[in-house]
């Protein structure tokens, strides 16, 4: 079991971790899925793209709401609320990069060289 | 013995600072033959082969023996004095990466000597650098450096890791580490995830070329366009491994000359954490002439048009800490101006060159020479100038002369703009790279003439810089304890320090300690002062590790210490027990230092 102090630790480091490996799994995917999605014409891709940024403003929430938590607990530890706000922001610039991705994915199909 | 023996971070960084500049030089020597070269049409200053070796060198030169080893240094000296420590973590590793840095560059430059340098290009493309088309030594002596420095630089960049996460000051969190230390701690983690994938390339291309194993040789399963991915995985983060160290510089220096914090520090040490990372996803930007699928290359145009907003983010900040602060346009600040004007000019390049359509058509071009040009020298070297400009009192005791300073930095400014902007005009009417001559009926006479005029500009500005360095090192005036009132630690010891840095370490309570303590400094006692005892501290709060809070005393582990202090050679690593409490009289850190000094003698 996780204790709560880890928990709250986990949620505030989210953005830092979770949210770049979603950005960088996804552009690996992007490298992959695009033989499927030309054979098939599928939308692999995008759909991938998509449900990774949504996934990072998800991530970007339960770091920020962390961080809150944090702020507000006696007395607070203000370096833990600080890696938190971090976290909840880096999420949301890669939930962007990932929006672009997805962009770019109905923009092109995957049969063009 | 002593000389070469010696474990001190300060004198290992100014030797790295001084071999890294005299590299410089030989570099823009060569640069100069080039532009010499290619000043009109099929000139015949340098031959083919000779041209081949020369950009190699130039690019090889500029990248893995100036620019990364300039920048770490830098990191060397000025980290352990800004976290408040006496000493990096691992100071032989230290030593020792100077010396193996040192052995590359010599490998490299020796061989040019002996006409059997590289000409390959600074990213040594199989199958060219390849058994089939590389014959000799050439590639090889190309693949030896690159292991050399990079090890280096792997080594740095784990005592710099070490040295920010461990020895910071006591109450020096995470949310009061400078943006300096920020850049270099977030520098040093790219380091360590990039350098591996270079060292294993150079190690793969020789153990091919020597070995007669296939690793890029198609018809036996291997694969040369590995090459490329694996190259650019790590080329495109060292551009940022040059590039971030450069923002902390640029921080340390809007804030002191701005007379106020650096506006949106959460901001900034987000943008410098992001655009670490997102370092790693660009790197198919490089290869978008190689054939690849365009959806799988459209990922890597957003992930690198998605760069530009920390970038972004960071220079509106300073601007910010500009137009609400009293800028004091000094020497560093003016650097610092050129530096956002010019690198701005290459973020917009570089985000049109991320395009695919685009880049299909200026790929290989003078365009993109200019493009990466503004981006290192705009984003890398006028902050490193003005950097020197900045710390040169710390490092020295003296100051550098503000009348040569001025016209260094107009001299450098104007002649890079005119040497460097014309080439994408050059790029855009199809001027290849690596041509070493043109034919006359070419439409890029005048403007190569003219950029290789400019570029004597350019080398009278480096040439005023370096007449100021070496006269002021002898012949300055005397600097001030905190010539500029800067906030952070490194001023708060004797310019330049001691070997031990700090006789007291010093107790930090807020972002700015010298701004937020002007009259005195809290310092902590019970360190010994006649052994180079170090504090080990927590990660993210910076206690040292022990129960109990900052007040009282508990525990402490030492990390490292010497026998004595004016013997910085000799650091054996021990894990003791200690005592530490924070006095409760203020005094002044400096003076501390400086009487704890002299009588010592």
């Amino acid at each position: 079991m996780i204790s709560n102090r880890n928990r709250l630790a986990l949620e505030v480091c989210a953005g830092l971790s979770v949210a770049p490996a979603i950005w960088i799994i996804n552009t690996q995917l992007g490298r992959i899925l695009v033989y499927l999605d030309c054979q098939h014409r599928t939308a692999y891709s995008a759909i991938a793209s998509f449900a990774g940024a949504v996934a990072n403003c998800v991530v970007a929430a339960v770091s920020w709401r962390a961080a809150q938590r944090v702020f507000l607990s006696e007395p607070p530890p203000t370096e833990l609320s600080f890696v938190g706000s971090l976290s909840a922001l880096s999420a949301l610039l890669f939930a962007f990069a990932l929006l672009m991705q997805g962009a770019a994915s109905l923009v092109l199909s995957g049969c063009q060289r | 013995m002593g000389f070469l023996t010696t474990v001190d971070h300060k004198i290992i960084a100014r030797r790295y600072i001084i071999t890294s500049f005299v590299f410089l030089a030989l570099g823009g020597v060569l640069a100069l033959l080039m532009r010499l070269q290619l000043a009109q049409p099929e000139a015949r200053v340098l031959s083919p082969d000779r041209y081949n070796q020369i950009f190699t060198m130039h690019g090889a030169n500029m990248m893995f023996l100036f620019a990364v080893p300039v920048m770490e240094a830098m990191g060397v000296y000025l980290v352990p004095l800004m976290v408040g420590t006496r000493n990096i973590a691992f100071p032989r590793l230290n030593a020792f990466s100077y010396w193996i840095f040192l052995a590359g560059g010599a490998l490299l430059w020796i061989a040019f000597a002996l006409d059997m340098a590289p000409d390959v290009g600074w990213f040594a493309y199989v199958p060219l650098s390849g058994p089939q088309y590389g014959a000799g030594k050439r590639a090889d002596i190309w693949a030896q450096m690159i292991t050399f420095t990079e090890i280096a630089a792997l080594a740095v960049a784990v005592e710099i890791v070490v040295t920010v996460l461990k020895q910071r000051a006591p109450g020096m969190s995470l949310d009061r580490i400078p943006l300096f230390v920020w850049s270099m701690l977030v520098t040093s983690f790219v380091v360590i995830m990039a350098m591996p994938a270079i060292v294993f390339l150079s190690t793969s291309l020789i153990l091919d070329r020597l070995v007669g194993t296939h690793f890029f040789n198609p018809a036996e399963g291997g694969d040369v366009l590995l090459w490329q991915h694996l190259f650019w995985f790590f080329g495109h983060p060292e551009v940022y491994i040059i590039f971030l160290p450069a923002v902390g510089m640029v921080s340390s220096i809007v804030e002191t000359f701005a007379r106020r914090p650096v506006f949106g520090y959460l901001a900034m040490v987000m943008a410098l954490i992001a655009t670490g990372m997102l370092a790693f996803g660009l790197w198919v930007h490089h290869m978008f002439a190689t054939g690849l699928p365009r959806l799988s290359e459209s990922f890597f145009t957003a992930s690198s048009m998605a760069i530009a907003i920390p970038a972004g983010i960071q220079v509106f900040c300073w601007l910010a800490t500009l137009w609400d602060g009293a800028p004091l346009f000094r020497t560093p600040l003016l650097f610092v101006i050129g530096f956002i004007v010019t690198f701005v000019i290459g973020g917009l390049t570089g985000v049109m060159a991320a395009s695919v359509p685009f880049d299909t058509q200026v790929h290989d071009t003078y365009f993109v020479v200019a493009h990466f040009h503004y981006v290192l020298i705009g984003g890398a070297v006028f902050p490193l100038l003005g950097g020197i400009y900045y710390w040169f009192p710390k490092i020295t005791g003296r100051m550098m002369s503000e009348t040569l300073g001025k016209w260094a930095f107009w001299l450098i400014f104007v002649g890079f703009n005119l040497t460097f902007f014309p080439m994408h005009i050059l790029g855009l009417a199809g001027m290849p790279r690596r041509i070493y001559t043109y034919q006359p009926d070419m439409p890029w006479y005048g403007l190569n003439m003219f950029v290789s005029i400019s570029s004597l500009v350019l080398v009278a500005g480096f040439f005023v810089f370096f007449v100021d360095a070496i006269r002021s090192v002898r012949a300055g005036v005397s600097a001030a304890e905190n010539p500029w009132d800067a906030p952070t630690l490194e001023w708060a010891t004797a310019s330049p320090p001691p070997s031990y840095n700090f006789a007291q370490i010093p107790v930090v309570n807020g972002l700015n300690p010298l701004w937020d303590q002007p009259a005195c400094l809290m310092v902590a006692s019970g360190l010994r002062t006649d052994r180079r005892e170090l504090i080990v501290s927590t990660v993210a709060a910076a206690n040292p590790q022990v129960p109990g809070g900052l007040t009282g005393k508990f525990d402490l582990a030492i990390l490292g210490c010497s026998r004595d202090h004016r013997d910085a050679d000799r650091v054996d690593l021990h894990a003791v027990g200690g005592r530490l409490g924070i006095r409760s009289s203020c005094s002044r850190i400096d003076r501390l230092v400086l009487a704890q000094g002299n009588a010592r003698g």
